[in-house]
C-alpha cells in the first residue's frame, strides 16, 4: 500500500515508544495528588472523569470522580484529538473516508469504554500500569495479549471480519 | 483547580497525539500484524513503551524521585484528605472505595523486594476484561489511541467509535453503575 512509499517520513514506532514512555512517566512526579497510581495518561478513565465533572458542575449531582480530577481538569482526550489533528493538517494526511461499519464501530467503542471503566484503563493505560509494576496491570495486559491473539486467529480463519 | 498541572497534562497529551499520528502507533495492532502478516514494526513500539516505563519507574523508585516510593495509598488517606480539604462535599468516593482499596492495597515493588500476588475477584475481572479489550479492539481495528488519530484523519468508522465511546461514559453513570456494583 502507500505505507511503504512514504515510510521514511514516519516516526519509527520503537522511537515513539521511548519518547511516549518518558513523557508519560515524568508528570507522575509533579501531580499534586497521587491517589490513582500511574494516572498520567488514560483515554477512558480521563474521559469518564471529565464527563462526570462536567455533569457535576452543571447539575449539582455527586457522581464519583477520582481525586485527581477534582484538582486538575483532565483534558486528555480533546488534547490527543487536537495534537493528532495538528499533525494530520500539517503533513496533509486528512482525507474523508466514509464509514463502512458504523454499528460495529459504535458497539465496540461503547464496549471498550464500559470495560475500561471497570478494569481502570484503556489499552494504553493497562500497559502503563504494567510498567509501573502493578500486579493487576500485568494481569490485564496478559489477558489483553491473549485476547489479541485469539481475535487474530479468528480473523485468520475468517470467523470474524477485522479491518 | 491547579492550572499549571492542567496545562502540563494537556500539553503532554497533545504531544502524544502528535507523535502517535506521525508514527501510526497502535498498541493492539502490534501482535495482530505479527500474527497475520509477520510485521514486527509495531510490536517493537509496544515493547519499547513498556520497557521504557519499567526502566524509568525502577530508577525513580530506587532513587526516590517519586517521593512516595512504591505507590501505596490506603483508603484512609483518601478519605482524610477529602474531609479536610473539601469538607463541604460529601464523599462521593465511598462507592468506589472498596474497589479502590482492593486495587491499591496490593501494589508491589518493581524491584521485587516485597508484595504478594493475591487471587481476588479483581484478578478474574482484570484478566477477563483484558481479554475482552483485546478481542473487541481487534474487532474494531485499533486501540483507543489509534481510533482518536484515525478520527482526526477523517475516518468515518472512527467517528462512530468515538460516539459510542463518549456516550457509554454517560450511560454507565446513569444506568449501569448500580447494576455492576451489585454484581461484584
Amino acid at each position: 500500500m502507500e505505507r511503504g512509499r512514504v515510510k521514511t517520513h514516519y516516526l519509527k514506532p520503537w522511537l515513539f515508544g521511548i519518547i511516549a514512555g518518558v513523557i508519560v512517566v515524568i508528570p507522575v512526579m509533579f501531580l499534586p495528588v497521587k491517589v490513582p497510581v500511574s494516572y498520567s495518561f488514560c483515554l477512558s478513565c480521563h474521559t469518564h472523569d471529565l464527563i462526570n465533572g462536567i455533569i457535576n458542575w452543571f447539575s449539582g449531582l455527586y457522581l464519583p470522580q477520582t481525586f485527581v480530577s477534582r484538582k486538575i481538569l483532565l483534558l486528555t482526550s480533546p488534547a490527543v484529538i487536537a495534537g493528532a489533528f495538528t499533525a494530520a493538517a500539517i503533513f496533509g494526511e486528512r482525507r474523508k473516508i466514509n464509514a463502512e461499519r458504523p454499528v460495529q464501530s459504535f458497539l465496540s467503542g461503547s464496549l471498550i469504554m464500559l470495560i475500561g471503566i471497570i478494569i481502570f484503563g484503556c489499552p494504553t493505560r493497562l500497559i502503563i500500569r504494567a510498567g509501573f509494576g502493578e500486579v493487576y496491570g500485568i494481569v490485564a495486559v496478559t489477558g489483553m495479549v491473549m485476547g489479541i491473539v485469539a481475535a487474530s486467529y479468528l480473523i485468520r480463519f475468517k470467523w470474524i471480519v477485522g479491518r | 483547580m491547579n492550572i499549571i498541572a492542567t496545562l502540563g497534562l494537556t500539553l503532554m497529551s497533545f504531544a502524544i497525539g502528535f507523535l502517535a499520528q506521525r508514527s501510526r502507533m497502535c498498541f493492539i495492532a502490534g501482535f495482530r500484524d505479527f500474527i497475520l502478516v509477520r510485521d514486527k514494526e509495531l510490536l517493537f513500539g509496544f515493547f519499547s513503551f513498556l520497557a521504557t516505563i519499567w526502566l524509568l519507574t525502577s530508577i525513580m523508585y530506587g532513587t526516590g524521585l517519586i517521593d512516595d516510593g512504591i505507590p501505596q495509598t490506603t483508603v484512609d488517606e483518601i478519605t482524610s484528605t477529602i474531609s479536610s480539604e473539601e469538607s463541604n462535599r460529601p464523599i462521593a468516593e465511598t462507592e468506589n472505595a472498596e474497589h479502590t482499596k482492593e486495587l491499591l492495597s496490593y501494589e508491589f515493588n518493581l524491584l521485587f523486594t516485597g508484595g504478594d500476588f493475591p487471587i481476588t475477584s479483581f484478578f478474574w475481572i482484570s484478566i477477563i476484561g483484558g481479554f475482552l479489550i483485546g478481542l473487541v479492539s481487534v474487532w474494531a481495528g485499533g486501540c483507543t489511541l489509534r481510533q482518536h488519530v484515525l478520527f482526526t484523519q477523517g475516518n468515518g468508522d472512527a467517528l462512530y467509535y468515538l460516539l459510542g465511546f463518549f456516550s457509554m461514559a454517560i450511560i454507565y453513570e446513569l444506568f449501569l453503575r448500580r447494576i455492576i456494583n451489585e454484581l461484584f
